[in-house]
C-alpha cells in the first residue's frame, strides 16, 4: 500500500469520513458471501485434531497432528516412521489450500536462523524456516541484506521461496532466483543436496515446488552488502501513470503503483539505493488511508461518478513523501487489515493493456474499494517459477476480509487468462491442470521429478492433486 | 478540517500514543532467558515491535494495561486459539501455554525509558 496514500493524499480523504451518518447508507453488496475471518496462520493442537486455519481464513484444516522437527534429522525419521500425508507450513500467508491436509502439517519454527554467511561469494545460509523479518534482521547484524523483499515479511523462507514470492523492479528477480543451493528431505527419508552444479533437475525443480517435492530444511542464498534505500510517493491521474509506468521502472531499482479504485488516482512508488546515513521514516497510515477508501465506499458506492467527483476533489495530487531507511525497512511492511488476494503475472510487454482491462472489470463492482498493486519482476529459470524465462508485470486484486471475495476469480481470471498470465501459486486462482501445462514449457519434466521423487503421494493434499492433474485419493 | 478529524480520531481513543522511541526501544529489548528469547525473536518480535502492526508494542505499558486487566488466562487464549489480528498460536508453534504466558509477561513489562 502507497505511503503516500497513507499520509496526506487520503488523510484528505478522511474529510469523506466526516460527513455525518453518511455510513448508514452503506451498500447491500455486502450481504454477499465471504468466508468467516478466523485467526490465522497455524493451529489449536488439541489431543486428536489440530484445527488449522491460513492468515485470511480463505484455508482450512482439521489435522491429525501438528509437528515441529528440530532438525533434518527428525524430519527423515518422520517420513521412515509414518505413513500419510505431509504437508509443510512456514507462516500460512498463502492463500491457496496449499497447507490443509487431514495427515500431519509440519512446521519448521524450530527449525530457523542464520547457520552462516560468506562475505567472499557474497552468499548466505538460513534454516528454512526462517521468517523473512528474522532473516532480514540476522543478515544486517553481519552487514548483508537480501537483494528484495515482498510487500510482507512475516513469510518463512521456504514458505516464500515455494511459492514464487516476489517484490518489485524490473531488474529484480523473485526470492527464489537468488538462491543457490537447497537442502531437501525427500518423501522417503532422503537427505538431498542440490544446486545449479549439483543435481541441476532437482534444483530447478525444487525452487519453486510448491512443498511437493519434499522438506527444504536448508537454503543458501546470494546477498548483497547491507544497503538504505530512498523511497518516493506520489500521486497521478492512473492515465498519465499508466503512460510514463514502464519509463520509471525503466528508470528506478523498484518502481510499483497501486490504483485507488473510483478516484481515478494512482499512488506511484519507486525505491532507489540510497548512500546517506540520515534516516527519515514517516509514520505508515495505510491503516487510515483504507478506511478512507473504505469509508468513501460505504457513503457513495452506489453512485459511482458521484464517488469518484469527491475523491477528485479530496485528492491533493501536489502532495509527495520521501523516505529514507535501511532497504529491509523500506520494502516490507505489516498489514493488520486481513484482506485476499488474487493475482497473475502477466509478459511484460503486456501489462499495462491488461491492468487497464482489470481496472474495468473491477469498477463494475460498485463495492470494490482495496486498492489494486502493479508490480514489476525480472524472468528466471525455475521450472514453476511464473516468471520462467518471462519478463513480467504482476497485478493483484484484493478484498477486505468479511467482505465478498467469491468474485475475485470468475470475474478477474478471464482477464488474465487473455493475456497469458500465470496465476501466484499463493493467491486464490481457478487455474487447471490443463491450463498450467500449456503455460509452463517444464511442466512435465516438474511431474517426472515429482513422480520419481514421491511415487507414493505422501506430500499431494487434494488442491496440489487437482493442480497437477492427479487422481484424488480414495 | 481534515487535521481536526485526525485530532478527534487520535484523541478519542485516550491512550498515549507509542512513538519512535518507544518502537526502539521494543526492538531491542529481549527476554534474559535464552531459549524465551529465541521464540520470542522469530515469533513475536516483527509485530509486537511494530507501531503500524497494531500489536501491543513490547515494553510500552499504555498498550497493555487493558489487556491485563482481563487476566493471564484470557491472554493465553487469545495467543493459542488467535483473536483478532493475533494468528493462532503466535507464529509459534512450538510454544506451549507456558511459553506464551512467559513471552506475554515479559512483553507487557514496561522497559526502562532511558534510550
Ligand atoms: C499479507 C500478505 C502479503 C503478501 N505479499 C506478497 C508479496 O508482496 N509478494 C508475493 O509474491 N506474495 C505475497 N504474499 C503471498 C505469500 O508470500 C506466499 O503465499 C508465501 O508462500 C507465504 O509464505 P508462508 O511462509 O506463509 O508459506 P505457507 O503459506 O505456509 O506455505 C506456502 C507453500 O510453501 C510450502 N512450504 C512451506 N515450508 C516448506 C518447507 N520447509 N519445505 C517445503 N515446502 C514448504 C507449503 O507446503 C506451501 O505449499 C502475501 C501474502 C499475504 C497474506
Amino acid at each position: 500500500m502507497p505511503a503516500l496514500s497513507r499520509r496526506k493524499a487520503l488523510k484528505t480523504m478522511a474529510a469523506a469520513s466526516l460527513v455525518p451518518t453518511l455510513g448508514a447508507h452503506a451498500l447491500p453488496a455486502r450481504a454477499a458471501t465471504a468466508v468467516a475471518p478466523t485467526g490465522s496462520a497455524a493451529v489449536a493442537s488439541g489431543a486428536t485434531k489440530a484445527a488449522w486455519s491460513n492468515w485470511s481464513g480463505s484455508a482450512k484444516a482439521a489435522s491429525a497432528s501438528l509437528q515441529t522437527p528440530a532438525d533434518a534429522a527428525a524430519v527423515q525419521q518422520l517420513f521412515r516412521e509414518t505413513t500419510g500425508v505431509v504437508r509443510c507450513v512456514g507462516a500460512g500467508h498463502s492463500f491457496t489450500p496449499l497447507v490443509p491436509t487431514d495427515g500431519t502439517i509440519l512446521s519448521l519454527d524450530r527449525m530457523a536462523g542464520l547457520i552462516g554467511h560468506n562475505k567472499s561469494t557474497m552468499t548466505a545460509s538460513f534454516h528454512a524456516g526462517t521468517r523473512l523479518a528474522q532473516l532480514s534482521r540476522q543478515l544486517d547484524l553481519v552487514g548483508m541484506g537480501l537483494r528484495n523483499l515482498p510487500d510482507i515479511d512475516a513469510q518463512s523462507f521456504a514458505g516464500a521461496i515455494s511459492t514464487a514470492t516476489h517484490g518489485t523492479g524490473a531488474e529484480l528477480p523473485a526470492l527464489h532466483a537468488d538462491v543457490q543451493a537447497l537442502q531437501i528431505v525427500t518423501p522417503r527419508g532422503e537427505l538431498l543436496e542440490c544446486s545449479a552444479t549439483k543435481q541441476p533437475d532437482l534444483f530447478a525443480a525444487a525452487k519453486v515446488s510448491l512443498g511437493s517435492l519434499g522438506v527444504l530444511t536448508q537454503a543458501t542464498t546470494t546477498v548483497l552488502p547491507a544497503y538504505g534505500l530512498q523511497r518516493k510517493v506520489w500521486l497521478k491521474p492512473v492515465e498519465e501513470l499508466l503512460q510514463i509506468a514502464p519509463t520509471l521502472a525503466q528508470q528506478h531499482r523498484h518502481f510499483e503503483f497501486y490504483y485507488l479504485p473510483f478516484t481515478g488516482y494512482a499512488a506511484a512508488i519507486t525505491h532507489d539505493v540510497y548512500t546517506g546515513t540520515e534516516v527519515v521514516h514517516p509514520e505508515a497510515a495505510d491503516e487510515e488511508m483504507l478506511r478512507d477508501l473504505r469509508h468513501l465506499r460505504d457513503w457513495l458506492g452506489r453512485f459511482p461518478d458521484l464517488r469518484r467527483w469527491v475523491a477528485k476533489k479530496l485528492i491533493d495530487p501536489n502532495q509527495t513523501e520521501l523516505a529514507q531507511d535501511r532497504s529491509w525497512k523500506l520494502l516490507s511492511t505489516q498489514r493488520p487489515t486481513k484482506f485476499n488476494e488474487t493475482e497473475c503475472h502477466v509478459p511484460r510487454e503486456l501489462g499495462i493493456a491488461c491492468v487497464r482491462e482489470i481496472i474495468q472489470v473491477l469498477e463494475r463492482r460498485n463495492d470494490v474499494f482495496f486498492p489494486m498493486e502493479f508490480r514489476f519482476i525480472k524472468a528466471d529459470d525455475a521450472w514453476l517459477s511464473p516468471f520462467y524465462q518471462r519478463d513480467s508485470c504482476s497485478i493483484a486484486v484484493h478484498a477486505a476480509v468479511g467482505e465478498p471475495y467469491d468474485y475475485l476469480v470468475p470475474e478477474i481470471a478471464p482477464v488474465f487468462r487473455k493475456f497469458q498470465g500465470r496465476p501466484h501459486w499463493g493467491k486464490l486462482h481457478g487455474h487447471t491442470a490443463a491450463d498450467l501445462s500449456a503455460l509452463y514449457p517444464r511442466w512435465k519434466d516438474f511431474l517426472a521429478v515429482r513422480a520419481q521423487l514421491d511415487p507414493t503421494g505422501r506430500m499431494l493434499n487434494p488442491h496440489l492433486r487437482s493442480l497437477f492433474g492427479i487422481a484424488q485419493s480414495a | 478540517m481534515f487535521a481536526a478529524a485526525l485530532v478527534l480520531a487520535a484523541c478519542s481513543k485516550g491512550l498515549p500514543e507509542a512513538g519512535p522511541a518507544d518502537e526502539r526501544r521494543a526492538e531491542a529489548a529481549r527476554p534474559t532467558d535464552a531459549l524465551l528469547a529465541q521464540k520470542y525473536e522469530r515469533a513475536c518480535l516483527t509485530c509486537h515491535a511494530s507501531i503500524i502492526s497494531k500489536a501491543p508494542l513490547t515494553g510500552f505499558a499504555a498498550h497493555w494495561q487493558a489487556r491485563l486487566q482481563q487476566g493471564m488466562p484470557t491472554l493465553v487464549a487469545h495467543v493459542r486459539d488467535g483473536f483478532q489480528g493475533m494468528p493462532a498460536r503466535g507464529f509459534c508453534n512450538d510454544c506451549n501455554d507456558q511459553d506464551f504466558a512467559a513471552l506475554i509477561v515479559f512483553m507487557s513489562q514496561p522497559q526502562n525509558s532511558k534510550e
